[in-house]
């Protein structure tokens, strides 16, 4: 039996089981006409609950009092697209999300315009979330009639990748990031060129993009014996001087050292991408 | 100002590693749970370059744009540097919230969210309540005494009769706000604190009901059960509403916990008028009496003991309790006296003399800087602070620039201690400027207007001119950050050196740079200077014997016309790292991209904002126009050559629409870079402007044994 402690509005209640554990709890019109201290009626089927683990999500959830409902409507359609495009997302989604799209409305209103440097990539290395975000981005005007500039789709998808079960604790801003330069001094410094909808670089970029999700998750790899490096530094030294760069530079930025197993491998598909 | 530099700028502004207990972002903010939230400036993070705007609240968040993944690992380093290798990368992500978009380094400093007691966190509690109080009534007060100020002077000119029921019928508009000033206190305090807003005005209310006044005041006075109710006259008092309404809360809070649901309705507020009237007519109500008398006396001794030196004081040091808030601090005592006494002779004179010094100040930077986007800023904060709004002159000039503020602490000092020697008063709670000026007329001393009217002259001369001797582009932090972030537009305005000197230049002989620094002495340059504009900088590159003994020298041509930039200054994590080879940047004011030097075009990005060339010689060249452009996907680019081609030096390769990349967000800033430079010496030789085609970089191979030498 769950009790309100907190209307925060129409569709969003804060409540309190039997034992004192706290949620959030969505659902359609689920606050309306509500009182705290009242027992939630019957649990519908479309609602949801956001277990309250920390104080970042309580913060989010003071934030949440303060944001019309009709964006945590926006943010559960989003969220039902996902889920019907196969991505399984944790609950904390419908928090961050919804915080996030009152505030690029609220960025929108107050002309604070913010390029997103990263959008490219997010096109490349999550296609599915970034088709999602497109559509949430059509959604938001749709119903809400604000016109979002089409870079936001990236910044939603953002938020889908990071709220990925099963990409637990990745934070997809700096992975991108991370890949974005990366591709940089790989496009610089070999024959690699990444284009978006070239098989080869798909290829690529795909490595690149499990690369730094090991590198951001601590999990990069090695290996007993240089073998392969030393191989590929015989046979390949141009692809191997461009990793060298990589190794370089992700010394310099992020003060981490990279094993020769990555640079190794990395030195392979950049050998294979600029043959092709 | 580089990420990295405006990371640590935005470190210290909220307080340091000590003071963060947690550092996430989303995809546009940094997201900071800190120990104290009130060690955090506001305002000193605002004016961080690369800061769009700060939120404060449960977490104190600052917006960043798009460079949040990048600002957010250079606040992380800082917050872990003391050096372990694992900083940034690995492990300390991994503790981040499932599913959260924010996902965060781990906990550092302090037990996680609670806060410990401390008095500066009790009294910032307090200002914040002050100050959430008292500000939305600022409007009304402000109109309200305008109006008056605005038929005294009417009356004063004897375009009305203050004898007449036009003017006294007229009077009674602002005349109302004041008498009902406790009922507007009692809202904003009960929006404050969730109170319920009819209940609380309709308690405050009793203060100024007739039937109530009329009570307390005939003769006798009046007893409830036996205790003689006391005669205050509420009529324009704060404190009183206020206390009232805290109390109030707390015994809503109570009784709504407590009571039965169905009848809470009526329940509630029943209680809050059957235990709080009471308290409040004995008790809070000649409680706030006092507390406003006392205020107002301090501030009326304070100006009385001092006299003009206080107002003088409050003048000079203005600025700085302007730039931490404080200045809020003022307004309840000032409303308190003027409600009271119908004027103040101390805050707002002081803000005159501030204000109008403000202005005078950036007026004589707008004349003196030689840099257009501070020339732009300085005019319009000059004439906002005219009209009494001083915060852009404060962050957008005046406290970044010494000599500025100096200006100002003088002009506000001169004026105020004329204005407390003249003793001039204000009329209205209102920011004085000119559009305000009425609120310094008095109907009893046309004098009091007239010096008002000479402070204010005094102020912006004294200002203006200190400002205009003392003023020193080369001295200013502003001209120094806007030449480090700021496009094209200012490279026009040089004869100002920015704070780019050549790295190394160590080969002599090599072409005089087109401009000698005019202030600043820029070190390293041993040859001689040629100040001469037309100095054709062609000159001795191919010469330069004193280069390593007979190895070939190439130079490279600056492919843009515009202003040298050094590479590590770039603010790209990349290219200033040099991962993509020594050599510089260029601030373009044209787009127009020239071969560096001759030889084969060896990439051209589909999407055209980046060419790279091989020399005749060997020597790799890239030439990066503007940074992060391949998101533009060849948008503002014309190509004018295919990779294979082979090109002269000097020739035209790209053109690009620098406007359109401003437009869409993107920094134009080019670096030009020598790719294999790990074979090459590689030095700078242009500092300030250039044009495209001049020699910026010169390039000798290394004797072979030294070609691992580092670059």
């Amino acid at each position: 039996m769950q009790i309100i402690k907190k209307v925060l509005n129409s569709s969003v209640v804060l409540v309190e089981d039997e034992r004192g554990v706290e949620r959030v709890l969505l659902g359609k019109g689920i606050g309306f006409g509500q009182k705290a201290g009242t027992a939630l009626p019957s649990t519908a089927a479309d609602q949801v609950f956001v277990a309250l683990d920390d104080s970042d999500h309580r913060n989010l959830v003071e934030l949440l009092a303060q944001i019309p409902a009709e964006y945590v409507e926006l943010t559960r359609a989003i969220v039902a697209d996902a889920e019907g495009s196969g991505l399984e997302l944790d609950p904390h989604i419908y928090l961050t999300l919804t915080d996030h799209l009152h505030f690029a409305v609220d960025r929108q209103r107050r002309g604070l315009f913010v390029a997103n440097r990263l959008a490219w990539e997010m096109r490349t290395v999550y296609p599915t979330e970034h088709a999602i975000g497109v559509r949430a981005v059509d959604r938001l005007r749709e119903r809400l009639e604000v016109e979002l500039p089409a870079e936001e789709a990236a910044n939603v998808a953002f938020h889908l990748v990071n709220a990925e079960v099963g990409k637990v604790g990745i934070d997809s801003q700096r992975v991108v990031q991370l890949i974005a330069q990366v591709t940089q001094i790989v496009s610089h410094t070999s024959g690699v060129r990444v284009n978006r909808d070239d098989l080869h670089s798909s290829r690529f970029v795909a490595h690149l993009q499990y690369f730094a999700e090991r590198f951001f998750a601590g999990k990069l790899l090695t290996s007993e014996d240089d073998f392969l490096f030393r191989s590929l530094s015989e046979r390949y030294p141009a692809a191997v001087a461009s990793a060298e760069r990589v190794r370089t530079f992700v010394r310099h930025e992020y003060d981490a050292d990279l094993p020769n197993e990555e640079v190794a491998f990395l030195a392979l598909h950049i050998a294979r991408a600029s043959s092709e | 100002m580089t990420t990295t530099e405006s990371a640590q700028a935005i470190f210290d502004n909220v307080g340091g590693a000590a003071n963060i207990s947690k550092l996430q972002h989303c995809s546009t903010r940094l997201r900071f749970a800190l120990v104290d939230d009130t060690l955090a400036d506001e305002a000193a993070l605002k004016a961080v370059p690369g800061v769009i705007g700060v939120v404060k609240g449960p977490q104190t968040q600052v917006i960043v744009g798009s460079k949040v993944a990048e600002m957010y690992t250079a606040v992380e380093k800082l917050r872990t540097s003391g050096g372990s290798g694992a900083a940034a990368g690995a492990a300390a992500d991994g503790s981040g919230a499932g599913g959260s978009a924010t996902t965060g380094g781990a906990a550092s400093g302090g037990p996680g969210g609670r806060k410990p007691f401390s008095w500066k966190r009790t009294g910032s509690v307090f200002m914040d309540f002050v100050v959430s109080v008292f500000t939305p009534i600022i409007p009304a007060i402000a109109g309200a005494g305008i109006f008056k100020s605005l038929l005294v002077l009417a009356s004063a000119l004897g375009w009305l009769d203050p004898t007449t029921d036009n003017f006294k019928l007229l009077s009674a508009i602002p005349d109302a706000v004041f008498g009902f000033l406790p009922l507007l206190v009692a809202y904003t305090t009960a929006k404050k604190l969730d109170v319920n807003r009819p209940v609380a005005l309709g308690l405050v209310g009793l203060l100024l009901f007739p039937a109530f006044t009329a009570l307390v005041a005939q003769e006798g006075g009046v007893a409830l059960f036996g205790l003689t109710v006391p005669n205050v006259n509420y009529n324009a008092q704060v404190f009183p509403a206020i206390i009232s309404v805290v109390v109030l809360w707390g015994v809503e809070r109570l009784f709504t916990k407590i009571t039965w649901a169905p009848i809470r309705t009526f329940f509630v507020p029943l209680m809050g008028f059957i235990i709080v009237a009471p308290l409040m007519i004995f008790v809070l109500g000649p409680l706030g009496y006092g507390l406003g008398t006392l205020l107002t006396g301090a501030m009326l001794g304070l100006y009385n003991t001092l006299g003009w030196v206080a107002v003088m004081l409050l003048a000079g040091v203005l600025p700085l309790i302007i730039s931490v808030g404080m200045h809020k601090a003022f307004i309840p005592p000032t409303l308190a006296t003027v409600a009271a006494s119908g004027k103040d002779s101390f805050y707002l004179v002081a803000s005159l003399a501030h204000n109008m010094s403000e202005a005078g100040s950036s007026f004589a930077v707008a004349l003196r800087t030689k840099n257009r986007t501070l020339r732009a800023t300085a005019i319009s904060a000059g004439v906002s602070a005219l009209f009494g709004i001083t915060e852009p002159a404060l962050y957008g000039v005046t406290l970044q620039n010494r000599r500025a503020l100096i200006s100002v602490v003088a002009g506000s000092m001169t004026a105020g201690a004329y204005l407390g020697l003249t003793q001039v008063s204000a009329f209205a709670v209102v920011s004085p400027g000119a559009a305000s000026i009425s609120m310094f007329i008095d109907g009893a001393n046309p004098w009091n207007f007239l010096n008002a009217l000479i402070g204010l002259v005094i102020a912006i001369a004294v200002s203006f001119t200190v400002s205009a001797i003392l003023w020193r582009d080369s001295d200013s932090g502003t001209v120094r950050a806007l030449e480090n972030a700021n496009g094209g537009r200012d490279a026009a305005a040089t004869g100002t050196s920015t704070a780019a000197v050549p790295a190394a230049s160590v080969v002599a002989g090599t072409a005089a740079p087109r401009h000698a620094a005019s202030d600043a002495a820029v070190s390293g340059t041993p040859s001689s200077a040629s100040v001469d504009a037309d100095a054709d900088a062609e000159a001795p590159a191919a010469d330069a014997s004193a280069a390593a003994a007979g190895t070939t020298m190439t130079a490279l041509l600056s492919p843009l016309t515009g202003e040298v930039v050094p590479l590590d200054s770039v603010d790209d994590a990349v290219f200033s790292a040099g991962i993509l080879g020594q050599g510089a940047a260029v601030r373009p004011t044209d787009g127009a991209v020239r071969a560096p030097l001759g030889g084969t075009v060896t990439a051209l990005m589909d999407s055209k904002h980046a060419v790279g060339i091989r020399g005749d010689n060997g020597v790799e060249v890239l030439v990066h126009v503007g940074l992060d452009t391949v998101q533009l996907e060849g948008a503002p680019f014309t190509a004018h050559v295919s990779i294979g081609d082979r090109v002269d030096a000097g020739q035209l390769l790209v053109t690009a629409d620098l406007d359109a990349i401003r437009a869409a967000g993107y920094d134009t800033i080019t670096p030009v870079v020598v790719v294999n430079s790990d074979d090459y010496t590689v030095t700078v030789d242009q500092t300030g402007a250039v044009q495209a085609g001049e020699p910026l970089v010169s390039v000798t191979a290394k004797e072979k044994e030294n070609a691992h030498g580092a670059a």
